[in-house]
């Protein structure tokens, strides 16, 4: 996996790069938007990494200018404006996922990860989703496990599709309250780990091998094995 | 002194110009007047001329009519008017002028001439000449002497007038642009110490209701609110100075603590994710202070969307939900009424989400939180009533100051900013978040104008 870093701040590019790299991902670094936007143009890449301030050329005109060159590599945005307006330019421009500076690693990470994921699977339209011995219909909105009939109120239906199609991936609290709830805010009460929790409690308990993981101090990974 | 010499120029123009005019109008009047009575004496001279003349015509011999001119000259004493009756030769008849004058000339529609050789205007007399049927000649003048006398009383009180008008003028443009310099020094000086840094000096207010006075109390009323801005401003980032010095202080003692115990990775470990969530503590606390700024800089209007304030509380009611059964609470969303407003769904959401948090955090196991949305009189209500120990009524509005929080509660999580986000995000759709005391509990309002087009 290759993934093209376009960052001017040299501290937060070797943090990115660093545990990026430890991670598995080979990674390329430029140092403000023509010479990103040379790399991206010129070399293929998994993912790219766009700070949106840049000296020179910003990082919404590169994404722009990426975008109406006709590539469709994923682009996660990293900006410390973090309103929600913001993030709609960032959206709007080409970006397909928006992280607000400071994060934790292990939020980009899993963010990164499911954006690979996501092209992989893109143009793909799926009917079910299967992990192991559990199977969701998305047209009869049916979930089985071991074939046996699982009951899930809608909320917890949206939370294991996502959990499903971001399966053997690590899935933050963050991107479980945006994506199902629209929440781009953390509450302070732990709700998503509640909300998991009872998840776990019809999908998990009394089926021998569990498969909703928690992965401490980053999130949750739907997967047969505990650890990747 | 700029400003001196602008009171003084302007004074002195209006000045000058007044007196000007005033001259102009004086000079009218006086010749005017002046025409008017030579007019009127002239008038009175021909008539008594062709008066005499035509009394003379009555009679024929010499004598009857030195007896005429005689009586007449007698009749009138004291009067200016000047008679003489004289012979073809212009010998001496009768009548007070003893000697034809020499140097008549015309002068209008009247004769002039010198009376006794002398030059001076007094001097003079105007009149008529007359050549008799039977040859002898009359001569009937008026001493110009009341004209000179009436000519110089007139221009007295003109110039009397003129010169008290100017005098007054004087001494009142002088004492107003004394008195307009004075406040403006005042104020000046005031200014001056002001920016020297003597913040609390005010400008003099004497309480005239006068312009000045009025300048005086709006500068007043800025400086006051220049000052309370500034004060708040101070409190804010002095509370943040305060407020952040703890949970830094916290992550630096966990540190200190890891390096003075056992060098075991396991520890060190331990205490690094302890580090970690410190300063996502602390980074949460800004991002709130950050939201706060950004609410209430009215920046979010410009992307304000049509909002259902019904579906924002069931949706936070829906996420709650299992936290709140978890913690032994039960949380309702009560018959509510679905209501579209213009506003910001994420802050809206937020603030929600902030007053749920509040609840959960106060109200003991056992209670219950109920939301509600009412709508009406254009105002949409977002109230959430739990039945916990509630809050004094002291505290009523300080628990929507930065950092402000119950002392009961210090002990427990919480930055003490999710009240004000919630102030600020009110603010922001010009709406206000009050709360009152549930009786037992607490309530919170939060009213939202609801704007027709929304």
């Amino acid at each position: 996996m290759r993934i093209l870093l376009i960052e001017d701040d040299r501290e937060a590019a070797r943090y990115v790069a660093k545990g990026l790299g430890e991670s598995g991902f080979v990674i390329d670094h430029a140092e403000d938007g023509p010479q990103g936007l040379m790399m991206a143009t010129s070399e293929p890449y998994d993912v790219l990494v766009v700070d949106r301030m840049l000296p020179g050329v910003d990082g919404l005109s590169v994404i722009e200018a990426l975008r109406k060159n006709g590539t469709d590599t994923p682009i996660l945005i990293l900006s410390a404006m973090g309103s929600v307006e913001d993030r709609v330019h960032g959206l709007r421009a080409g970006g397909d996922d928006y992280l607000v500076k400071p994060f934790a690693f292990s939020e980009l990470l899993a963010r990164i990860e499911a954006l690979t994921r996501r092209a992989r699977t893109d143009g793909v339209q799926e009917t079910s989703l299967r992990v192991a011995d559990l199977e969701m219909n998305l047209l009869s909105r049916a979930v089985h496990r071991g074939g046996q009939p699982v009951d899930l109120k809608p909320r917890e239906f949206r939370i294991l599709e996502f959990l499903m199609r971001h399966a053997g991936q690590v899935v933050t609290r963050t991107m479980l309250l945006e994506s199902v709830w629209d929440y781009h805010f953390d509450p302070q009460t732990n709700v998503v780990d509640v909300h998991i929790s009872r998840l776990r409690q019809k999908v998990d308990v009394g089926f021998g091998r569990p498969l909703l993981h928690t992965v401490r101090g980053a999130g949750y990974r739907l997967a047969e094995n505990e650890t990747p | 002194m700029r400003r001196r010499s602008l009171i003084f120029r302007y004074t002195l123009l209006h000045g000058t110009l007044f007196v000007l005019v005033l001259s102009g109008a004086l000079a009218f009047l006086y010749s005017s007047t002046l025409s008017a009575h030579e007019t009127e004496m002239d008038e009175q001279i021909e008539h008594e001329a062709e008066d005499l003349h035509e009394r003379l015509t009555e009679v024929h011999s010499v004598t009857e009519m030195a007896a005429i001119v005689s009586r007449t000259t007698t009749e009138r004493p004291g009067r200016t008017t000047v008679y003489m009756l004289a012979t073809k030769t212009r010998q001496y008849v009768a009548g007070n002028l003893r000697q034809w004058p020499a140097g008549i000339e015309q002068r209008g529609d009247l004769l002039e001439f010198p009376l006794e050789g002398k030059a001076t205007e007094e001097a003079r007399a105007r009149g008529r000449t007359y050549r008799l049927p039977t040859g002898e000649q009359l001569l009937v003048a008026r001493n110009l002497t009341e004209r000179v006398r009436f000519r110089e009383l007139i221009r007295e009180a003109f110039a009397g007038a003129l010169l008290l008008t100017v005098l007054l003028g004087v001494t009142g443009a002088y004492l107003l642009s004394r008195r307009v310099s004075h406040h403006l020094d005042e104020i000046n000086q005031n200014s001056e110490a002001i920016l020297q840094g003597n913040l609390d000096l005010r400008m003099p207010e004497t309480g005239r209701g006068d312009e000045f006075d009025e300048l005086s109390h709006n500068l007043n009323r800025m400086l006051d609110r220049i000052g309370t801005l500034m004060s708040a401003m101070r409190e804010v980032t002095d509370d943040i100075a305060h407020d952040m010095r703890s949970p830094i202080s916290r992550l630096r003692s966990r540190i200190e603590l890891a390096l003075l115990g056992k060098s075991d990775p396991d520890a060190y470990r331990a205490a690094l994710e302890g580090t970690i969530e410190d300063a996502d503590a602390i980074l949460a606390m800004f991002n709130s202070l950050l939201t706060i700024a950004h609410a209430e800089s009215g920046e979010p209007r410009k992307s304000f969307e049509p909002v259902d304030l019904r579906d924002l509380v069931a949706n936070a009611v829906e996420i709650y939900e299992p936290a709140a059964e978890d913690a032994g609470l039960s949380i309702v969303l009560e018959e509510s009424a679905p209501v579209r407003l213009s506003g910001n769904p994420s802050l809206l959401g937020q603030a929600i989400t902030n007053l749920l948090d509040n609840a959960m955090k106060y109200v003991p196991a056992g209670g219950s939180i109920r939301c509600r949305v009412v709508v009406g009189d254009d105002r949409a209500r977002i109230i959430i009533a739990d039945d916990g120990p509630g809050v004094p009524d002291a505290f009523f509005d300080k628990a929507f100051d930065r950092f402000s929080r119950l002392e009961a509660s210090r002990t427990s999580p919480g930055s003490g900013l999710g009240l004000s986000l919630v102030r600020a995000i009110a603010h922001l759709h010009e709406g206000e978040v009050v709360l009152s005391s549930g009786d037992p509990g607490l309530i919170v309002t939060l009213d939202l104008p609801v704007h027709r087009e929304a």
